[in-house]
């Protein structure tokens, strides 16, 4: 049995003669269906982790800190994690950010309440402590810029403050001094998170600052208003002229941050993330997305209304295949990330599942198993 | 599609084909946009029942020295086999719980326990048998390389043997699956290299090896003294799953009124033509609640040809609407009880081991 992301501390690496002896006698799972049953989320490989405690950080985010079985490996600062949580039957995934520090063998999420959000809004109306969900190893490589002296400038927009307050607060629990500033957008005062940890930041290391940009509603002193721009930025490469750059948030303002900042001598360490594809979008017009392979190691360009199965070919590709009609299950293989759509029953998949090349086509760009 | 050979069915003009083809499309678009929870609870909860039978049928073995817990032991634990080989395992492999991107449950990467491998069972079953269903010299289970059912079949005289063929096949029908798309008569015949074989021999030893190992040796000696009574327990209960498995498939496309197809039927072969070739080349079987769910629903071959991808508890409730569909376009909805059914395919094992003569071929289609 294929597990989603391979483990290098999964049991059997961790505990090679009882995993093999067990290996002889059950399978993978049938071990995780047993230890389940006896209330336990060890698993074979699999990541699976216990809600521990949750909070509300602002008026829509909702903090999750959860207990991993130890087939979890250690994250790093302001790294990712895709987390699946059974809905309808379903188990869908997303992609969030690491956020409160990682404590006691927790780690945190924070999940926004996206409006009309499948995940966010199952998450925020019906997850309770004690149960399970199922995560990925953590990526993401906004840590590699933490090495190093020079003063840090980090940028978040929106639910981006997930990512950056991890790399901030992880940095402070690890007794590393704070230099440089933070500047935070928010569409609405109410959603801004981790007010008061951020402000005790700041207290405690005199050489660190925040400043909250919001463009609606009340205008007190504590908001600043505008938005990333030229006029903004220049004072800062001023002041700050070797500073490393972090930013996360949505991909326009990452975009508009990285215009700004990658030539700052001290690096630029930017994550973005891409709004949901709208399915009346994804019929409309033609378009081309991105597909990686990631056993090849190859990229193709695919348009949207073309099945998968067809573009690979196209491509030069032989994906194993047989009815070519959505029937044998053949060609069925597994979706990493992205969004797909199977044109037989209209079902879209997005982040990891299983994909049936011949009757599905690409939503946005994605990473398939091949 | 050009002709079939014999049937109780009507020949359709173009216009009631394409109507058929409709009303069998708007069944099937129906369930699939109702597939959800319902059919995760589903599955879950059949494969805990599995799972507990499997525990306790096993445990029971390990003081099989009194009569009553070997039996029943032996049962459980066969049961628990044929419920994961066939309701589990071989739905499973043909997507139909794909929508729960649950890894476990992934139909391209599930391996059931069995001593074949779960890649060669896609290629011959999934893709040969559902595409190809009962045609000719390409759809491989027709007669399993092994048997004359068909009088389409050609004749040679090794077929007067066929009904111990057949008895051995259902004895080992495990291993038969295994190998059958090794397609040693090729080997035999010199059209498939030994490098070839050999290379394809490599991941079956694997699984073979795994499952032999498991069976005979592991659980039998975690038995200690009671080596024997664990290891007559699991090769009793392998045989039980044989024999089951054996009988529910060969009532799926071998009774009397399943029909078997030329290769030409392939030619420009539309959506609803395809749908009336899987109606017409299998068969049902009719019974309870329970023996739907022993038969991992392979009683319902029919619906189960039309709608591989649906999740198989639903193919009785769709039988319904599906028979209805065929009585109004006159087409023969093949089911009976499984002595009926079952007796027919012995009589076609026994009849066609002698010469026979096939009927004169019929149109599908005016």
């Amino acid at each position: 049995m294929a597990s989603v992301v391979s483990s290098l501390n999964s049991f059997p690496e961790r505990m090679p003669r009882v995993a093999g002896m067990l290996g002889a006698l059950i399978s993978e799972s049938q071990f995780d269906f047993w230890a389940r049953e006896f209330g336990s989320i060890t698993a074979w490989r699999r990541v699976f982790a216990r809600v521990q405690s949750l909070r509300m950080e602002g008026a829509e985010t909702l903090s999750i800190a959860l207990r991993p079985n130890r087939n979890f490996q250690s994250a790093e600062p302001g790294q990712h994690v895709n987390v699946s949580v059974e809905i309808d039957g379903r188990l869908c995934t997303r992609s969030y950010s690491l956020s409160r520090p990682a404590e006691g063998g927790c780690v945190s999420i924070s999940v926004r309440r996206e409006p009309g959000g499948l995940v966010s809004n199952h998450i925020h109306d019906h997850l309770r402590v004690g149960d399970v969900l199922e995560l990925s190893q953590p990526y993401g490589e906004l840590a590699e810029g933490l090495a190093g002296a020079s003063a840090q400038l980090f940028l978040a927009a929106g639910s981006g403050i997930t990512a950056i307050y991890n790399l901030i607060a992880e940095q402070a629990r690890r007794g590393d001094a704070l230099r440089g500033e933070l500047w935070y957008w928010e569409k609405q005062v109410e959603r801004f998170c981790f007010t008061e940890e951020l402000d005790a930041l700041c207290q405690t290391h005199p050489q660190f600052s925040v400043r909250r940009f919001c463009n609606a509603g009340d205008s007190s002193s504590l908001y600043s208003t505008g938005r990333l721009s030229p006029e903004v930025a220049a004072p800062l490469c001023e002041r700050y002229p070797n500073a490393r750059v972090f930013a996360c948030g949505g991909s326009a303002f990452v975009g508009a941050a990285r215009e700004l900042f990658s030539d700052v001598a001290g690096g630029f360490y930017a994550e973005a993330f891409s709004p949901p594809q709208r399915l009346d979008e994804a019929v409309a017009e033609e378009r081309f997305f991105e597909v990686s392979l990631t056993r090849s190691g190859q990229t193709i360009t695919v348009s949207s209304q073309q099945s998968l199965l067809d573009a690979l070919e196209e491509a030069g590709h032989q994906p194993p295949h047989g009815c070519r009609m959505g029937i044998c299950n053949s060609c069925s293989c597994g979706q990493r990330s992205g969004e797909s759509q199977n044109q037989l029953n209209g079902e879209q998949l997005r982040g990891a599942g299983s994909v049936r090349l011949c009757v599905s086509r690409a939503n946005s760009n994605i990473e398939l198993d091949i | 599609m050009s002709v079939v050979s014999q049937g109780k069915s009507r020949a359709l003009s173009p216009e009631e084909l394409t109507a058929f083809g409709e009303a069998v499309d708007a069944l099937q678009k129906r369930a699939i946009a109702d597939v959800g929870e319902r059919d995760a609870r589903y599955i879950r909860r059949l494969i805990r029942v599995q799972q507990y039978m499997e525990v306790v049928g096993r445990g029971l073995l390990f003081i099989g020295v009194f009569p009553p817990a070997w039996i029943l032991g032996t049962v459980l634990l066969g049961v628990a086999k044929i419920l994961e080989n066939m309701e589990i395992g071989h739905n499973v492999m043909h997507g139909q719980y794909d929508f729960m991107n649950e890894p476990a449950l992934r139909g391209a990467t599930y391996e059931w326990d069995i001593v074949g491998t779960s890649d060669n069972w896609r290629e011959s079953h999934n893709y040969k048998h559902h595409s190809y269903t009962n045609i000719k010299g390409l759809d491989d289970d027709v007669g399993y390389g092994l048997l004359r059912l068909f009088p389409e079949q050609r004749w040679h005289f090794s077929y007067l043997f066929q009904s111990v063929f057949a008895v051995l096949l259902a004895l080992l029908f495990q291993w038969g699956v295994a190998i059958q798309e090794l397609q040693l008569g090729k080997v035999a015949k010199g059209r498939k290299s030994w490098p070839q074989l050999k290379e394809e021999l490599r991941p079956l030893w694997k699984k073979t090896r795994r499952q032999l190992l498991k069976d005979y040796v592991f659980f039998p000696l975690l038995a200690g003294p009671f080596f024997l009574t664990v290891f007559s327990g699991n090769l009793v209960a392998n045989l039980i799953r044989n024999l089951w498995t054996f009988m529910i498939i060969f009532c799926g496309h071998f009774t009397a009124d399943a029909e078997v197809f030329e290769r030409s039927v392939l030619d420009n072969e539309s959506r609803a033509e395809w749908y009336l070739r899987q109606l017409r080349g299998s068969s049902n079987l009719s019974g309870g609640k329970l023996f739907h769910i022993l038969s991992g629903n392979l009683s319902h071959q029919i619906e189960h040809h039309m709608f591989p991808t649906v999740p198989a508890h639903r193919y009785e409730e769709m039988s319904v609407e599906l028979r209805a569909i065929c009585q109004k376009f006159g087409q023969h909805y093949n089911t009976g009880s499984l002595p009926r059914q079952f007796g027919q395919v012995v009589w076609r094992i026994l009849r066609h081991s002698l010469p026979s003569a096939a009927p004169r071929p019929r149109p599908l289609v005016q």
